[in-house]
């Protein structure tokens, strides 16, 4: 047991609370502390903070930034036989706003044709016309790994335009806005022999 | 259509998938080349295609590439 006068702990006690209060700046502390992390000098704005939702309107279209051309490539008819004579079922391109759409046919007999909807005219029996290049009749068939691919033009351009494109580039400069529920089919023009069909398209964007 | 029939088409498809060889033309077997190769049989008078196969038949026929 020690023995302390009350006057020195009250000196103890005194300077304990001088440094506490900042006004006895000699005395060394026994403990120290340090401030974990802290804001930039300067800095005398709140900071934004972005807790959770979406500051994009619910009504406002959400910016995407893409890079190159997106592609899909999806299949209307799975190996479907059509009698000589016959055609496939509708099939329907389901456009929606592609850029550019391409319909691949394989075929095992010839001749063939694939007619289609358009614009004003979305049924199957809207003719040959709206396809660049033009597939009536024609006489290649088409194995699955090579078929045969015709550009959409999305209009009968020969009764629109009153002009028939020669080339890619005109089909392309001819194209029409795509719209939904565009039907297609391939007729088997073969006399007497059953076709295999395969119909795929291939939707591009970008 | 008859269930002895089914079997019948079942066991014909199978029959060309098994006898198929990989050429530089056709490095695999697809349902279009299975079904082409039924329809020169002659015998696909019902005119069944890929989808009759992919709800008909089991493996591996049902599962060839389109």
């Amino acid at each position: 047991m020690a023995n302390i006068l009350l006057s020195t702990l009250a000196n103890y006690w005194k300077t304990v609370s001088d440094w506490v209060k900042g006004t006895d700046t000699t005395s060394a502390p026994k403990v120290t502390a340090s401030i974990v992390g802290s804001l930039a000098s300067g800095v005398t704005d709140a900071l934004p903070v972005q807790l959770s939702g979406s500051i994009i309107a619910r009504t406002s279209p959400v910016p995407v930034q893409t890079v190159g051309n997106t592609y899909i490539i999806d299949t209307l008819a799975n190996a479907v036989s059509v009698a000589a004579g016959g055609k496939t079922d509708d099939l329907d391109l389901g456009l929606t706003n592609e850029r550019e759409a391409w319909v691949l046919v394989s075929i095992d007999k010839q001749p063939w044709t694939l007619a289609g909807g358009h614009l004003l005219y979305p049924l199957s029996d809207g003719g040959a016309y709206a396809f660049y290049p033009i597939r009536n009749n024609q006489t290649t068939t088409h194995s699955i790994t090579g078929p045969c691919f015709t550009f959409y033009m999305g209009t009968y351009v020969p009764e629109t335009l009153g002009q028939t494109p020669a080339t890619l580039k005109e089909a392309k400069e001819f194209k029409m806005p795509y719209r939904s529920g565009i039907k297609i089919k391939v007729v088997n023009g073969h006399a007497t022999d059953t076709a295999t069909i395969t119909v795929k398209i291939l939707r591009i964007w970008g | 259509m008859t269930d002895d029939r089914k079997q019948e088409i079942i066991t014909a498809l199978q029959g060309i998938y098994d006898g198929f060889e990989p050429s530089e033309e056709e490095p695999e077997i697809t349902m279009f080349g299975l079904i082409s190769r039924y329809n020169s049989t002659g015998q696909n008078t019902e005119l069944i295609g890929g989808q009759w196969v992919v709800a008909n038949c089991p493996e591996p026929l049902c599962s060839l590439p389109s």
